[in-house]
């Protein structure tokens, strides 16, 4: 190879491309001959791109190649000659999702009307088009500058639209891209990450900082500060679950009481800054309490789609209605069912409980294939309903969840204050590491459900029983996570084949000597 | 003709309407020598397009219809002694009641030539006159507006061509590029359109005096795909299906692309709209929705179905295209289905036109016929058949030169026949009316549409008017107008059926100042009515004394579509040549290993060569219109 001069290597690369253009290698070796031979090579590998895209449209190596030789070009041609294969190729293909991109990239900058109304003309032709749709979508999307107050649609435009949508669906409500538009049109700007509880406990000497989505804190040069009777803690932070990835929960030890002072119990003066969003929070813990929080008041609407948020509910009310109308002529549509459960729910979850949990009931039926999916959306329901009756202050909370047919448990970052949690009698095969958010949770029902393991389960602070009976535990030893909790006494076991296995009882007071098991 | 037909074929065909020309097509293709001649001196028959001035010479020469009761009883010395001679009909008879009318100043228009007209005695015949199917290139040549006057010949896609039909939408000559050197006075409304313009520009016309379009699906398109004929015409997608009620005319969403884009439905009647087309698709599948109604008509069906009174308006007359008091349920719902299963092949209307006009169709045929050795003669009477009087089968022909042919099939198409073989035949007749107007029944952005408008009827009893409105990217009629064709069954004559309708939708006070409702109608700049014999769905029993080698094939019918002329082709060859196939796909012509002998004529398209073959190209019977008038 190395031998070979670059202007054979062009012609060699050039008659395999022209033939398939999907091979990699022949593109590699082409590049590094064009570096190679210099000269103005920039229109000729142009329309060389271009001849292969006639070859295969969508081939991944020509549109990469002609991305690399736009790079290179000093003075990249004028974006006439790049739309006009974006033109050619998306009208023999209105679905080239490369084109589309292609034409997003010349374009930027150009004017947003135009473009709106290319893509109106082909969705015109042919409204089955994610590619054409997300063009609007992209078209529309807030500027970056406005990014987090979510920029809501000027009111004529978000009324075209969604007459669009529903001159879609109206003509063929099983075609899901009108479907997946609208929920995106309606839900434009997913809030940024902000703190929504603290939590600090003197006899676990740590404090949490629970955030609305999972965030990623670097230890080095955390955006999280906090500071102690205003003095800064050092940190370092630690997410809940122990790994370094973005999680809702981050915990940062506080510094042990000196020796001298160990009897005492003083008043600690936490101040918490999160640097994206400049939030400054202060927890206080009096010298005769042992744990203090702060918590963001729950906005009922933002539980359940949060990024409905912006919306104005006069046109969510208007788009239930659509979909009410639509879903009496087509009971089983699924699009109108999922965006009529999630309209409901933005708008008031509890008053339309019932409402929506028969909707998506029926959706179960009607969309079997995605039979896990509904179901998720239906924990969330659960979970956002239970939530939302959560009461707070001091002492004991508790939340009961139980025979919700649950298969995941989101919002457990707005659980944070819960001691005990009733999970009995769901369909959960798992517990997601997001548990631990709960720090103050002291007991924890999860009898008959599905799990089989607890792996992943964070070591929660404040636990002392769990219950799994009636679950197909069989091996002591997926059961090791509980190790790691510092208060746990009681544990049951009844009903599951681990509990009426030979030697389990050995097994599991070797791994768990301070826990009381019952089998 | 100073050379001689050869004596003997396998199969003579007379007449070169559809059927006939696709079955001399199937016959060549199976290797059966054909012979192929018609009376006219034009392709097609009562299927052919003519030119403005075409047009013109074929009302004069139906109005005047002189008889030609010359009996010549010459012929019959050419008959043996146990042989029976069957005259066949001397006169076209399928044409009546032709009356045309211009609206406009035709004095003005006297003196005016066509532009790019010939010197020459009128040849002026159809479009496709001057065709010769086995004349290689020449073919497209007819279609080319040759005149000078007119300015650059349309972009080199002449109508012989090839583009499959599968990209004809694609292909399609932009209006703009055949008609951009089209002379247009300056500071002259273009609008404003003159009967002595139309005169002037008579070869931009195509007139078809059979109205059909193609559907996407169809026995025909199948045909023309199979049998690679595609090749040589030209399509476009019929754009839109109109709806004429409440005395509007209203375009009717029928793809679901239609039904998302149109404004005038309400959300929930898109909603029911698409329900039923979807149910239509595979009504089959879901008997419970329909079984009941099984004996009500199709109309009281959709009553049941919650559809508002214009969707049912929309699915009866535009879509089934059915009868709103006869047809039954399942009629109707095949009727949609068909429809249904027919969009979105080429387009987002179930329908393609030919480009240059219906009259192409037949041609494409013949050019098969051609390329595959048959021979081709206009302009050519046959006197009558020789019947052998032992077998009682046909044994010959005997033409006007009083030449006897001998061969052992032959296809004759009804109006060949004498009035003596067909006295027991009962036909029906097929109303037509023809009109050139200045603007679209419906003006929307574009001003190329290909429409067709289903009238219900305007009195109880009377049939449906089908319109078909053509614009000039069609290549059937000048820049700035519009070529509607009206078509029904006959009651009356064609004029008394079809004006009622023609009132309705157009402005035919040319030159008078009316009220605005008038004004926004389209103007009518000329008319013609006929009425056409419709031999389609006669039995063949009916016919007297015909041998049993004897075909008859049936003229136009009144359907939209062409699927009655496909099967009667395909069934009559069936039962010639049951073991072979009906127009296979031809060879790669890469494949065709070519004796010398044959190469020749066919390729060259001059009949220079071999003395066996003196007419196989068909230039002589059609081109020199000097040496066969001094025959006559």
């Amino acid at each position: 190879q190395q031998g070979v001069p670059p202007p054979q290597v062009l012609s060699l690369t050039g008659s395999i491309l022209a033939a398939n253009p999907d091979v990699g290698t022949c593109w590699n070796l082409r590049r590094r001959a064009l570096v190679e031979l210099g000269g103005d090579w920039v229109p000729g590998e142009l329309q060389f791109a271009g001849s292969c895209l006639a070859v295969n449209p969508k081939s991944y190596g020509a549109w990469h190649h002609r991305a690399w030789v736009l790079g290179r070009a000093t003075a990249p041609p004028g974006g006439r000659e790049g739309r006009g294969l974006c033109e050619r190729l998306l009208s023999s293909d209105p679905r080239n999702f490369h084109a589309w991109e292609h034409r997003r990239a010349l374009v930027a900058q150009e004017d947003l009307e135009a473009e709106l109304a290319f893509a109106g003309t082909l969705l015109s032709r042919d409204f089955s088009n994610f590619s054409a749709w997300h063009h609007r979508l992209r078209l529309l999307a807030p500027t970056r500058s406005a990014v987090g107050k979510g920029g809501a649609l000027p009111p004529d435009r978000l009324k075209a639209e969604l007459e669009l949508v529903q001159n879609a669906v109206f003509t063929d409500p099983t075609d899901q891209s009108a479907w997946v538009y609208l929920r995106c049109i309606l839900s434009r700007a997913t809030p940024p990450p902000r703190i929504i509880c603290v939590y600090v406990n003197r006899e676990d000497a740590t404090l949490a900082v629970v955030f609305s989505r999972p965030v990623m804190v670097n230890p080095e040069h955390p955006d999280l500060s906090v500071t102690l009777d205003g003095s800064a803690l050092e940190g370092p932070w630690r997410s809940g679950e122990g790994r370094p990835r973005p999680s809702h929960t981050w915990l940062c030890d506080l510094p042990c009481p000196d020796e001298a002072t160990s009897t005492g119990r003083p008043l600690l003066q936490l101040g918490i800054t999160w640097g994206p969003d400049s939030t400054h929070l202060e927890v206080t813990l009096l010298p005769d309490e042992d744990e203090a929080w702060w918590q963001e008041p729950v906005v009922d609407r933002e539980l359940f789609w949060p990024e409905v948020g912006v919306a104005d509910p006069q046109v969510l009310r208007e788009q239930v209605e659509t979909c009410r109308e639509l879903l009496e002529l087509e009971p089983q549509s699924r699009g109108c069912l999922l965006s009529l459960s999630l309209l409901l729910s933005a708008l008031d979850p509890r008053s339309h409980a019932q409402e929506t949990r028969k909707y998506l009931q029926h959706l179960k039926e009607a969309d079997p294939l995605r039979l896990g999916f509904v179901c998720d959306v239906a924990s969330r329901l659960e979970a956002a309903l239970g939530v939302l009756g959560l009461g707070s202050g001091p002492g004991d909370l508790w939340l009961r969840l139980p025979d919700k047919s649950m298969t995941s448990l989101p919002l457990l970052e707005r659980m944070v204050l819960v001691t005990h949690l009733d999970l009995s009698g769901n369909l959960l095969r798992s517990l997601p590491p997001h548990f631990a958010a709960l720090r103050r949770l002291q007991v924890l029902d999860l009898s008959r459900n599905r799990l089989q393991d607890l792996a992943g389960f964070p070591p929660l602070p404040r636990l002392e029983r769990i219950w799994l009976d009636g679950n197909p535990v069989s091996h002591a030893s997926t059961l090791s996570p509980l190790a790691a909790c510092p208060r746990l006494a009681e544990l049951r076991l009844a009903e599951t084949p681990l509990g009426s296995a030979p030697g389990a009882a050995a097994q599991l007071d070797k791994l768990l000597p301070h826990v009381h098991v019952t089998l | 003709m100073a050379d001689r037909l050869p004596s003997e074929f396998d199969v003579v065909v007379l007449g070169t309407g559809l059927p006939e020309s696709i079955l001399a097509a199937a016959c060549a293709r199976s290797g059966q020598r054909v012979l192929h001649v018609d009376s006219r001196n034009y392709y097609g028959g009562n299927w052919a397009s003519f030119s403005f001035s075409g047009l013109l010479s074929w009302i004069k020469e139906n109005q005047q219809k002189t008889d030609v009761s010359d009996e010549c009883e010459d012929w019959k010395k050419l008959i043996l002694e146990n042989e029976e001679a069957i005259p066949l009909s001397r006169k076209d008879r399928t044409i009546q009641h032709v009356e045309d009318f211009c609206f406009g100043d035709q004095d003005s228009a006297e003196g005016v030539e066509e532009a790019g007209a010939l010197p020459k005695p009128p040849v002026l015949g159809a479009s496709g006159a001057e065709g010769c199917p086995g004349a290689g290139s020449s073919f497209q040549e007819p279609e080319q507006p040759t005149g000078t006057e007119a300015g650059g010949a349309p972009g080199g896609d002449g109508a012989g061509t090839a583009s499959g039909s599968d990209s004809s939408p694609a292909t399609a000559p932009e209006p703009g590029q055949a008609e951009t050197a089209a002379p247009e006075p300056p500071g002259q409304e273009p609008k404003k359109v003159t009967y002595s313009q139309i005169v002037r520009e008579g070869r931009r016309f195509n007139i078809d005096l059979v109205s059909k379009l193609l559907y996407s699906r169809g026995l025909l398109i199948d045909l023309l795909i199979k049998s690679n004929v595609s090749r040589y015409a030209e399509f476009k997608n019929a754009t839109r299906v109109l709806a004429f009620r409440e005395g509007k005319v209203q375009q009717v969403p029928c793809s679901r692309a239609d039904v998302f884009n149109s404004r005038q439905l309400t959300m929930v009647e898109k909603r029911m709209l698409m329900k039923f087309l979807t149910f239509c698709l595979d009504y089959e599948e879901h008997p419970e929705e329909y079984q009941e109604h099984e004996g009500s008509t199709f109309a009281q069906f959709l009553q049941t179905r919650k559809l508002t009174p214009s969707l049912q308006h929309f699915i009866l007359h535009s879509i089934a295209m059915v009868s709103e008091t006869e047809c039954r349920t399942l009629e109707g719902l095949q009727a949609t289905r068909k429809f249904l299963q027919c969009l979105g092949r080429y387009g987002n209307t179930p329908f393609l036109f030919p480009l240059y006009g219906q009259g192409e169709i037949p041609q494409c045929f013949c050019r098969l016929c051609a390329v595959f050795g048959g021979i081709y003669c206009l302009r050519h009477p046959v006197r009558g058949l020789v019947r052998d009087g032992a077998s009682g089968r046909c044994k010959a022909i005997v033409d006007h030169f009083g030449q006897r042919i001998s061969a052992k099939y032959f296809i004759v198409e009804d109006s060949y026949l004498s009035e003596s073989t067909c006295t027991n035949v009962c036909y029906r007749q097929i109303s037509r009316a023809v009109l050139i107007t200045d603007q679209s029944v419906l003006n929307t952005d574009s001003e190329q549409q290909v429409s067709i408008l289903s009238v219900p009827p305007l009195e109880l009893g009377k049939p449906a008017v089908c319109v078909i409105e053509l614009c000039s990217s069609t290549m059937t009629c000048m820049k700035d107008t519009y070529l509607v064709h009206l078509t029904c069954p006959s009651t009356k004559t064609a004029r008394e059926d079809l004006e009622p309708v023609v009132q309705k939708l157009f402005n035919l006070n040319a030159e008078k100042e009316t009220e605005n409702e008038e004004l926004e109608k389209p103007r009518v700049l000329w008319a013609v009515y006929f009425n056409m014999r419709d031999s389609s769905g006669v039995e063949r029993s009916s016919y007297d004394g015909l041998p049993s080698n004897v075909y008859v094939c049936s003229g136009p019918d009144s359907a939209l579509g062409n699927d009655c002329a496909v099967k009667q082709a395909q069934t009559i060859f069936q039962e010639m040549f049951p073991t072979e196939e009906f127009c296979p796909p031809p060879p790669n012509p890469e494949d065709i290993i070519y004796d010398e002998e044959e190469v020749e004529p066919e390729e060259s398209g001059v009949s220079n060569s071999a003395e066996s073959k003196p007419e196989s190209s068909a230039e002589e019977s059609s081109g020199e219109a000097g040496a066969e008038g001094t025959r006559e």
